[in-house]
């Protein structure tokens, strides 16, 4: 422990990489003010009170006479601005101030939002019927894949209903938000490209080197790693809450993910907190695969330099690459909150369908164990591959 | 001193490498940006080229004349040749060469006509300001490229880090602090060989950037008014492709030098190799996703890096979302030059003498080694091998029924039916949960993956497994751009042709090409996974040939029908059927009838003509007396399905008859 430690406060664990963070959440409060004001401009400044004023009258169990008592409201005011005569001053018996404010806040962002609850059970209702078909199908014809595939979607779909309305507008913007991921890249960066090329520069490593301590230094770097890339993963996805909380507001985390209108074929069922949470654990892994490639970039250059440079020019590549090609073995991919939770992708793993999710996790972990390989045993593998290279 | 420190940056330090490193990775990134004019066919572009000769440079009132005179030169050609070929499929020519007479002139000036839309789109544009707006010829996309050099920064940041920190490191910057010479002169000729790599970096940049847009267009256009160019048809400012062109790099080399001051200011404060390099590198990062509108990151000194906006003005019709549209004052973009220089000033009075540095020992070989081990296992495994296989296509069926040796597949409102041969019992193939059954068309069989488009978007291609009846969606943006009519691969491209023109074209890789320029008669194209047969507008059959790009006429006679049945290419003409080899090309007749639609098994031809539908084996035989919408023969089956349209149900009916052979009529 006193090792992983004094590795932590080696790399990342200093006031300087602390100012950075701080710096870099300044940033990325902007960034997501700018996305909750291009996703709606209705949902800040004023337009959160007043939303939140109306939201209030509304939110919680859908009963026949809430909605019917909202429909008479919106179809009241909506007559009333559709006609014309009404008078376009500030009234104070408005939420907003005005009937057409009031007509819009009604009509248009919480009709499309209760609407969407009640009827989502038509949509889940309709993927599950059409896959307990193709079950019975598939079975008949002997394609146990597809059959299991479907099984799943049944059984992934079935029985689904919003039991409440609560706003997830917030949770659009946080599970489609990656500017926080590209902030932890840089962190990452900015915290271990240093951990070998300092040692190097200083000659600690030949001092390292000469103990017997080698292999659990390099062991308690990985450790060390590990922590910061779980740290900056929970820092980000609560500092994005928090501040969507302070801009938007967030509420209902306690709904299941489908009750977000752009994860309505989510394949999960879990509350919003839960796969919060398994966002998190996602980006920590994605991270891990990222730090362990930025340490052995910072072993194999020459100094610090070199290795930064390296370092986020390998992540700039793979960030572009992963733009347009979404391959499993690039990290990049799962730093995309909403990639994998969105649709119900199965790959077909010795006959039995594995979520897309699943399987990048695991192939994370893969690629986690070889570079660690890589990084804690890579002198004694210099150590055969050298002489072979060298000349006699 | 100086020459040292000259030495020392670009011989030790490397920046020489760095520099051939960043101009050999600026040279293909050069010719990514400036993308090539991307013409469909040779043709095209050589008649493009004519009009470009012609009307090329300013809007003059003359050229305007020149232009509408052309379009209703190629207008009243169209309605012309309208009216012939309705001639010709009506059988009122009996003699080739008095419809070759008319026929020849006006398509040769038809022919012109997809040039001539481009020249139009270029001529609309100029329209709307003929002082400002010339017409220009080449391509200068790179110019609007509204991010930083990344490759050049890294290369300016390493650089100038080495240079500072390596003396700072190993203390050698203290020694240079006692002597008086080096207190003088050192950082003063280090600050000279730092500014000399970034000019000599973006000089060779500018010098690549410049034979590229030459080679894209003319020297002459360079002189054109920049408003020609699409991004900057808002520039408030009256300058050429040139001089835009110019302040650009320039603007650009001041960032750099900015970069370059932060680098410098950063390793004398911090002393940290870590920080020295971060922060810059995470600033030049982060500037380019922060600010929305992206015109706010324009007003901070790393704006310098990205330049374009300074000249771009107002690009509200260029943007795709109105918030990103606002121009760059003239006083704002003074402002921060002025301050930009400022801080440079500032940081080189602030940084003090720097020394030496210390040798790199990076060993290249213990990357290329195993990078070529990697190469030459990715040679040998495979992964460079592209299979070519045999396609059974006929654009006339795919609206309706494709098959394989065990199956048929029939289109219909519910998506796509699949009926066993044997027992005919009927499947629906579209089973994906989470994919709408509406509609499909075009479809077209490679191996055991069917192709379909989907009748709500006519840009998007599903791909069917037959196996395991999973669908995916074959993605490529370039298809974006076209209503797709039907879509056939043969495992190393994929063909498609669209609603809006005749032809055909091949998508392969990104690149899409117009393969066949020609109209096609009637649906008239069969695909063997290599060569296309087909009719063209003039009732000829023509061949072309997917390997060589050749093309052959293979009968000049009224051909009316074509099929490609696995076997043998059956077609007809005013002549009678023939069968013909697709490989050597021999041709054998079959019959003197003549076919106005047909399909063929490798045995029997089942044809239509005079509105009844007959087989021909040995002998002739009427099968059916009405005219039906489509029929195709179920190979290994002997039988026929068609497909009519019933006056009392009021909708498409499929009928599935046998193929008797009774007496010919003939």
């Amino acid at each position: 422990m006193k090792l992983l430690y004094f590795e932590m406060r080696k790399s990342w664990l200093r006031l300087s990489i602390f100012i950075a963070l701080a710096v870099l959440s300044v940033l990325s409060v902007y960034k997501l003010y700018g996305e909750c004001r291009s996703e709606n401009t209705r949902r800040t400044g004023d337009g959160k009170v007043w939303y939140w004023r109306a939201y209030t009258q509304y939110c919680g169990g859908l009963s026949e006479d809430k909605i019917a008592k909202f429909r008479e409201h919106s179809e009241a005011l909506s007559a009333q601005y559709n006609g014309g005569n009404y008078d376009p001053e500030y009234d104070d018996k408005y939420i907003t101030g005005y009937l057409a404010g009031d007509n819009i806040l009604l009509n248009v962002d919480i009709k499309r939002e209760i609407a969407y609850a009640v009827t989502y059970p038509n949509i889940s209702d309709q993927i599950a019927a059409k896959a307990f078909e193709n079950v019975e199908l598939y079975d008949k014809i002997g394609m146990s894949y597809e059959a299991a595939r479907n099984r799943s979607i049944c059984q992934a779909y079935q029985n689904r209903s919003i039991p409440e309305y609560r706003t997830t507008f917030w949770a659009e913007i946080f599970f489609n938000y990656d500017f926080s991921s590209l902030l932890c890249v840089i962190m990452l960066a900015a915290g271990l490209s240093a951990c070998y090329t300092n040692e190097k520069e200083s000659g600690m490593e030949t001092l390292i080197g000469a103990t017997d301590k080698k292999e659990k230094t390099d062991i308690a770097k990985l450790f060390s790693a590990a922590v910061y890339c779980a740290f900056l993963s929970f820092y980000f996805a609560f500092f994005d809450l928090l501040s969507l909380n302070i801009l938007v507001g967030v509420d209902g985390l306690n709904m299941p993910v489908y009750s977000v209108e752009t994860f309505q074929r989510s394949p999960f069922g879990f509350r919003l907190l839960s796969v919060a949470f398994l966002w998190i654990i996602t980006r920590f892994i994605a991270l891990f695969v990222i730090s362990l490639l930025i340490l052995l970039i910072s072993k194999i250059a020459p100094n610090t330099v070199i290795s930064l440079v390296v370092g986020l020019a390998l992540s700039l590549f793979l960030m572009i690459i992963s733009s347009s090609d979404k391959a499993f073995f690039n990290p990049f991919c799962a730093l995309d909150p909403a990639a994998y939770i969105t649709e119900f992708q199965a790959l077909n793993f010795l006959g039995y369908p594995i979520l897309t999710l699943c399987a990048a996790l695991a192939i994370m972990v893969i690629e986690s164990a070889v570079l660690a390989i890589l990084i804690v045993y890579s002198n004694k593998f210099s150590k055969v591959v050298r002489p072979c290279f060298e000349r006699k | 001193m100086f020459r040292e420190e000259m030495k020392k940056l670009f011989i030790k330090q490397y920046g020489i490498v760095v520099m051939a490193i960043v101009l050999i990775g600026e040279i293909i990134l050069i010719n990514i940006l400036y993308p090539q004019n991307d013409f469909e066919s040779e043709y095209l572009q050589s008649v493009f080229e004519e009009y470009m000769a012609e009307f090329h440079g300013e809007l003059t009132a003359e050229k305007r004349d020149d232009i509408l005179a052309e379009q209703e030169l190629i207008l009243n050609a169209k309605n012309a040749i309208s009216v012939l070929e309705t001639k010709l499929y009506r059988g009122e020519f009996t003699d080739r060469k008095a419809f070759h007479a008319e026929y020849d002139e006006l398509s040769a000036i038809i022919l012109r006509s997809d040039a001539f839309d481009l020249i139009l789109e270029k001529y609309y544009y100029a329209l709307a300001d003929t002082d400002k707006r010339f017409l220009t010829n080449g391509n200068y996309d790179g110019l609007n490229s509204d991010y930083p050099d990344f490759l050049m920064l890294a290369a300016i940041i390493i650089i100038a880090a080495i240079a500072f920190l390596n003396e700072e490191n190993s203390n050698v910057s203290t020694l240079i602090r006692t002597s008086e010479n080096g207190r003088r002169s050192a950082f003063k000729f280090k600050v000279i060989a730092l500014a000399m790599f970034v000019f000599a970096c973006q000089i060779l940049r500018v010098i690549c950037e410049l034979f590229v847009m030459i080679s894209r267009g003319e020297t002459a256009e360079l002189s054109f008014p920049v408003q020609s160019i699409e991004f900057f048809q808002n520039c408030p400012y009256d300058l050429t492709i040139a001089q835009c062109f110019l302040i650009i790099s320039a603007v650009r080399l001041l960032g750099c030098f900015f970069i370059a001051c932060i680098v410098m200011l950063l390793a004398v404060k911090l002393k940290s190799p870590l920080f020295t390099v971060f922060i810059p590198c995470s600033i030049c990062l982060l500037q380019q996703f922060v600010f929305e509108p992206a015109a706010i990151a324009y007003c901070i000194p790393t704006g310098l890096l990205r330049a374009v906006g300074y000249v771009g003005g107002d690009i509200s019709s260029n943007a795709e979302n109105d918030s990103y549209s606002i121009g760059i004052p003239f006083e704002l973009m003074i402002e921060v030059f002025f301050l930009t220089v400022i801080f440079i000033a500032i940081s080189v009075i602030i940084v003090g003498k720097y020394y030496s540095c210390k040798k790199r020992t990076f060993k290249c070989k213990k990357i290329i080694v195993p990078l070529a081990v990697v190469i030459v296992c990715c040679f040998f495994s495979g992964c460079s091998y592209k299979e070519v296989s045999s396609v059974i296509y006929n654009a006339g069926d795919n609206f309706f029924v494709v098959q394989n040796d065990n199956h048929y597949f029939v289109s219909d409102e519910g998506g796509i039916t699949r009926v066993d041969k044997s027992d005919c019992s009927e499947f629906q193939l579209i089973r994906d949960p989470f994919l709408s059954s509406a509609g499909v068309y075009g479809m077209s069989i490679r191996g055991r993956n069917l192709y379909c488009l989907d009748a709500f978007s006519s840009k998007k291609i599903s791909v069917i497994s037959l196996d395991t009846l999973s669908a995916k969606t074959f993605e490529s943006g370039n298809l974006a751009n076209y209503s797709l009519y039907s879509a056939f691969s043969n495992g190393e491209s994929l063909f498609f042709t669209t609603f809006d023109e005749d032809g055909v074209y091949e998508l392969l890789g990104n690149k899409i090409r117009k393969i066949i320029p020609n109209k096609i008669y009637n649906n008239q194209l069969s695909f063997d996974g290599r060569r296309f047969f087909y009719i063209n507008g003039v009732l000829e059959l023509v061949c072309y040939d997917t390997q060589t790009d050749e093309e052959t006429i293979l009968s000049e006679d009224f051909a009316r029908a074509v099929y490609y049945d696995g076997t043998r290419v059956v077609f007809s003409t005013d002549k009678g059927i023939f069968a013909l080899d697709n490989i050597d090309f021999s041709v054998k007749k079959l019959s003197e009838a003549n076919a106005q639609k047909l399909c063929s098994d490798g045995e029997a031809v089942v044809f239509l003509d005079d509105g009844n539908l007959y087989s021909l084996k040995d002998e002739i035989a009427s099968i059916y007396d009405k005219e039906p919408l489509y029929f195709v023969i179920l190979s290994n089956s002997k039988k026929v399905i068609l497909r009519e349209f019933d006056q009392t149900l009021g909708k498409n009916v499929d009928r599935v008859i046998d193929l008797p052979h009774s007496s010919s009529p003939f």
